[in-house]
């Protein structure tokens, strides 16, 4: 099992490291979130994120897991990864 | 001609979209081409088109309205065929009578999209103000006559527009794909907000247009349903589909649904409407203030100069005015912000 700070330290890297966005690790905060006033990425990289989140921890979204409150911010999307794990 | 073949940057245009005509008999609450004026192309502005564009490998005889209108569609099809180019087209699913699906396989069309939005009967009429009922019927019928032919063409898929009281119909629409055995693929449009079209917009309408997050998760579902197993599509592909390919970037980690670095439009292709004039793309409406010039009157020099004013102020980063709210445009300007930033 694994804590919520992993998630979001996970998270924070695919970000940095494999997103096609040009954001630096350390811009990122725990709770950032996605669109403008957070990382400002756009919906497209959204999507492109979603892929890479299943692929990283081997899990499948569903339609009902694809709903506004799970992307609101970095926090929400670890909490989502979280109940998929469990 | 004028100025044919006199620009250098003439070869790289392989797609042509053109615009048959605006009349319609559907009347979609959305569609910008129920606000224009009804009228079809020339066969001159459609001949001089053709000429002065040597190397088109996909056209797609579509625009704001319905291309089978048009008293000649065959015809340019058939023009088109006999220069080998390969023919999309993207209809409302109501006219495939049995004499126009004989001329749809005689010309040899390869790919027809359906236009819809849900797969709701009463929704459907609500929305296009036709009948799913008839669409299906025509759908099954121009199949099975291609089938019987042993025929691999057309190939029919669904192009989707979603609405944001639509957004739960993007299963029952795979479902009805899958059930009336299509095979042409599902494209995916989101109801757009570029001025050209929202300006005639109800207010109703106006609410129906997704927020970003909207937009990213009916992507998002969009791109789980074609990866499904049991999606069926054939590697003969609409022009669409053709032409967003041309834009894929190595860079990207996915495989449908990627951020674009330039655009597809200007990179490959011409749209000309039904007037005669050429633009950069079929977004582009006010073509007196923002498109490239008349195929016939301005001639190829002058359209190709004009596009190359516009690929190189996009690509530098800026949007132009014609482009603002495309999903092409805000995602280059975003990626070379990004790349900017860093820089």
């Amino acid at each position: 099992m694994k804590t919520k700070t992993e998630i979001v330290s996970r998270l924070k890297s695919l970000i940095a490291g494999e997103l096609d966005v040009n954001i630096k690790l350390e811009q990122i905060a725990d709770d950032a979130a996605f669109f403008e006033g957070g990382l400002g990425i756009d919906s497209i990289a959204i999507v492109e994120l979603i892929s890479l989140v299943e692929e990283e921890f081997g899990v499948q979204f569903s339609d009902d897991d694809l709903v506004p409150e799970s992307f609101a911010n970095l926090g929400a999307l670890a909490d989502l990864v979280a109940r998929r794990l469990s | 001609m004028t100025g044919q073949h006199k620009n250098e940057n003439v070869p790289e245009i392989t797609f042509l979209q053109v615009e048959p005509t605006t009349r319609c008999n559907f009347t979609c609450g959305f569609c910008c081409g129920r606000h224009m004026d009804q009228s079809d192309q020339s066969w001159e502005d459609f001949e001089a088109t053709m000429e002065m564009l040597p190397n088109i490998r996909h056209i797609e005889i579509q625009g704001e309205g319905e291309p089978l209108l048009h008293p000649r569609f065959f015809e340019m099809a058939a023009m088109a065929r006999a220069r080998g180019i390969k023919i999309s087209t993207i209809s409302n699913g109501s006219m495939f009578s049995e004499k126009r699906i004989g001329e749809i396989l005689d010309t040899g069309i390869s790919a027809i999209m359906v236009s819809i939005e849900s797969a709701d009967p009463s929704d459907f009429r609500a929305i296009r103000g036709g009948k799913l009922e008839i669409v299906e019927k025509g759908i099954a019928n121009l199949l099975a006559a291609r089938n019987g032919r042993g025929s691999e063409t057309p190939t029919v898929g669904f192009a989707m527009t979603v609405l944001k009281r639509t957004r739960d119909q993007l299963n029952p629409i795979f479902e009805l794909y899958e059930r009336l055995g299509m095979d042409g693929g599902i494209l995916c449009h989101l109801l757009s907000d570029m001025g050209a079209y929202a300006r005639h917009y109800s207010d109703e309408m106006r609410g129906e247009v997704l927020n970003e997050m909207g937009q990213a998760l009916v992507w998002a579902r969009y791109a789980k349903n074609i990866r499904r197993p049991e999606y069926r599509e054939s590697p003969i592909r609409h022009f669409w589909n053709d032409l967003m390919a041309m834009a894929k970037d190595a860079r990207a980690k996915t495989e449908d649904v990627a951020p674009f670095r330039t655009c597809p439009w200007l990179d490959h292709a011409l749209y000309v409407n039904r007037k005669g004039m050429a633009s950069a793309c079929p977004n582009v409406k006010d073509t007196s203030r923002h498109g490239f010039g008349h195929v016939r009157s301005d001639g190829i020099g002058k359209i190709m100069e004009a596009r190359a004013a516009m690929r190189e102020k996009l690509h530098g980063g800026e949007i132009p005015f014609a482009c603002e709210g495309c999903f092409i445009a805000n995602s280059i300007a975003h990626t070379l912000k990004k790349t900017t930033s860093i820089a």
